[in-house]
């Protein structure tokens, strides 16, 4: 038995499961990473200004119904017509906007856990506590259902105050904006936790034309100078730790 | 009514009645004599519905109710009248609550069809005619009552024959050439001699089932028992008639005569009984059975054909899946109301928040493609756009920083503008401002943002209506 088999099963026994499954993100850097990309049967977590957008990305690449649980509060929703301009398919997405998060967050364990959904999109004002996380990996761990946490936070560029949170997601993400023009968007992804390594920076691309998502750079840990980089220095210079 | 040209009266009020005009006069003939008389349009589709509405609450009395020609209700009361508390008491209600709804109607009772219509007709409202008077009481009504062919009652008429009395006298062989076979089978009909057929009205099946219990039950865990064996005859009864419930509804009556109800929608029509059992479950939790209950109503208020599915070879875990979906929108339907469970269809709109129409997950319809906009939409849609700028500054160019989320950003232009005019014919308050002008600009940390001018006499003013991330 190599060593790479021994390892998936590993995982999949910490998850619970029989088997890992994953959703690659197509970009060879990224899933070595998180060990082939993105656990199913798992949620993950999206902050920063452009959460909402890579979220998106992933949803594309899944596939199948995608349910948007909602807080109704929130005043920055998905428009249909731009998921479709987006590459999207705005017909798959099944919405529920509640006021109250206990009402959001028992919506969210009963569609995680029915094995109906591609991707269940969450999307909360504030970060859930490890209780309420956990709770819903629980719901999510034997389907191959991608849960996604958005907590965009638009007024914010910083990681910083996400570093004290230790959400039971297996992955967080911090997305921005780098710069945009009219053919392609350029992201700095940022991810911040990550059970399967250890955490990652990538500048990517998203072209408009094909809404297919490029590598511009790689900003590895080995190549991050702490010292000149504020952008998640305090994360890397833990995990050295 | 319109006929040729004509206009002619087809029903008349009892007093024009009383006037001595009848229906089939022209209007032209009774407005000469009555010129204040008032009239109306005949809606003869109206009046069919109508009575079609008056059968079905008929059927509260006798499940075997029937229209006749005209607007003429028959009701077999045969077995049913002691319910009601005796025949002339089933009477009295009839006409009662007919004239509650507003109708003026003549009641008459008889062993045989025709007779029934001639005492309605011509003998004394709400007469009740038994078998062994009928000879004696039928001797004075007009030959009329008989309901036999124009031709033949004319006939009758000439010849000085105007009781049915008179009729009776006749032998028979001679009167069968008198006013025909069809005549003397009437006759016949009339004293029940002869049989007359009757087309009930056939009634849609009432999917109810309901169950008593003599001992009330007291535990949740015992409704939901309860309720599985209604729902395992409901659904072995729909399953005969291949239909599937769309909507049901459960009754539960507690010994303190208060109802309980709960309802359930479906996506698509079902006779799964744990699903069904699943739907109504959950509303249990909130469900105080107080002293007990002790009677349990199901109905099936909406059920649908259940198409079968096609099932391919290779083909089971989509089929599969897609059962899930079905199940997982009904919960979540019946969990938080069915209106909060959305799809997004396209619209055809220019105004950016009219380009999309929301409906009910549980109530699909075909799915239509999506128009792309000409213009970038922002991913991100404000429900309520945001001003960006503090009260009192006014500034018609693209401001170099804004406020927004409790702080100043920086913005730089990306693209714009490009203008959207409000729709001339809807007065929408938020557009009351007139035509937008938007611009994509990107702030100092990273966020894409849509915005728009709205100017008017006085100032201009800035929003922030979407954002590209």
């Amino acid at each position: 038995m190599s060593l790479d088999t021994l390892k998936e099963q590993i995982i999949a026994l910490e998850m619970g499961r029989s088997e890992r499954r994953v959703l690659p993100l197509g970009l060879l850097a990224i899933d070595d990473a998180l060990q082939g990309g993105l656990d199913l049967g798992a949620v993950h977590e999206f902050t920063g200004t452009a959460a909402a957008l890579f979220a998106q990305l992933i949803v594309q690449r899944r596939g199948g119904t995608t349910f948007w649980l909602a807080n109704a509060r929130i005043n920055e929703q998905y428009y249909p017509p731009a998921l479709a301009q987006y590459g999207a398919k705005p017909e798959d997405f099944i919405s529920l906007f509640l006021q109250n998060t206990q009402d959001l967050l028992s919506a969210a364990y009963e569609v995680l856990a029915a094995k109906a959904a591609g991707c269940v999109l969450i999307e909360v004002s504030r970060p859930l506590n490890q209780i309420q996380a956990r709770k819903l990996q629980i719901a999510v761990q034997d389907t191959n259902t991608l849960g996604l946490i958005i907590n965009a936070d638009y007024a914010r560029n910083s990681v910083q105050a996400d570093e004290g949170l230790l959400g039971s997601t297996l992955t967080r993400w911090h997305v921005s904006v780098l710069d945009w023009n009219s053919k392609r968007t350029q992201l700095k992804l940022y991810l911040a936790k990550n059970r399967r390594g250890s955490p990652r920076h990538w500048i990517v691309e998203i072209d408009h034309a094909t809404h297919h998502l490029h590598l511009a750079a790689i900003s590895g840990e080995r190549t991050l100078n702490p010292a000149q980089q504020g952008f998640g220095a305090q994360a890397l210079r833990s995990h050295h730790a | 009514m319109h006929e040729a040209n004509r206009m002619f009266v087809s029903a008349l009020s009892r007093n024009a009645g009383n006037m001595g005009f009848t229906p089939g006069m022209s209007l032209a003939d009774i407005r000469a004599a009555a010129p204040d008389m008032l009239y109306y349009d005949a809606n003869p589709m109206k009046d069919a519905k109508c009575l079609r509405n008056l059968l079905r609450w008929a059927s509260r009395f006798t499940p075997r109710v029937a229209r006749g020609d005209g607007q003429n209700l028959y009701l077999d009361i045969a077995g049913a009248s002691h319910l009601f508390g005796g025949v002339q008491t089933l009477l009295e209600t009839i006409q009662n609550q007919l004239t509650a709804f507003g109708f003026t109607a003549r009641l008459g009772l008889a062993d045989s069809k025709a007779a029934a219509w001639g005492f309605a007709h011509y003998g004394k409202n709400q007469s009740n005619i038994r078998a062994d008077t009928l000879q004696d009481t039928a001797k004075n009504l007009p030959v009329e009552a008989l309901q036999m062919s124009h031709a033949s009652t004319a006939f009758c008429r000439r010849l000085g024959l105007k009781t049915i009395e008179a009729l009776r006298k006749l032998p028979r062989a001679t009167l069968a050439n008198r006013i025909g076979l069809d005549g003397l089978k009437r006759l016949d009909q009339f004293f029940g001699e002869q049989a007359e057929v009757t087309k009930f009205a056939r009634h849609k099946e009432r999917l109810i089932e309901e169950q008593q219990f003599p001992d009330p039950l007291a535990t949740n865990a015992g409704v939901e028992a309860a309720l599985e064996a209604l729902l395992e005859r409901l659904c072995q009864r729909l399953s005969v008639l291949q239909q599937g419930v769309r909507n049901a509804r459960l009754l539960l009556e507690r010994v303190d005569h208060d109802t309980i109800e709960f309802s359930i929608q479906l996506v698509r029509p079902s006779i799964n009984k744990l699903m069904l059992l699943r739907l109504f479950s959950h509303h249990f939790e909130t469900l105080d059975v107080g002293f007990g209950i002790e009677r349990m109503v199901l109905m099936a208020e909406q059920t649908a054909p259940i198409s079968a599915r096609q099932m391919g070879l290779n083909d089971t875990t989509s089929n599969n899946h897609g059962e899930l979906l079905d199940g997982l929108i009904n919960r979540l339907s019946n969990m938080f109301g069915h209106q909060y469970v959305q799809r997004f269809s396209p619209a055809d709109s220019h105004i950016p928040e009219r380009a999309f129409s929301r409906e009910f997950a549980l109530y699909p319809s075909a799915p239509q493609s999506w128009i792309t906009p000409f213009g970038k939409r922002p991913l991100r849609l404000l429900k309520k756009p945001v001003s960006v700028l503090l009260n009192d500054k006014i500034e018609p160019n693209m401001p170099e920083t804004i406020f927004w989320h409790n702080r100043e950003c920086h913005i730089s232009l990306l693209s714009g503008p490009e203008r959207i005019e409000p729709d001339w014919w809807r007065d929408d308050p938020d557009w009351r401002n007139g035509t937008r002008d938007y611009w994509w600009v990107k702030t100092d940390f990273g966020a894409l943002l849509w915005l728009y001018r709205v100017c008017d006499q006085q100032k201009t003013q800035w929003f922030i209506h979407g954002l590209g991330s």
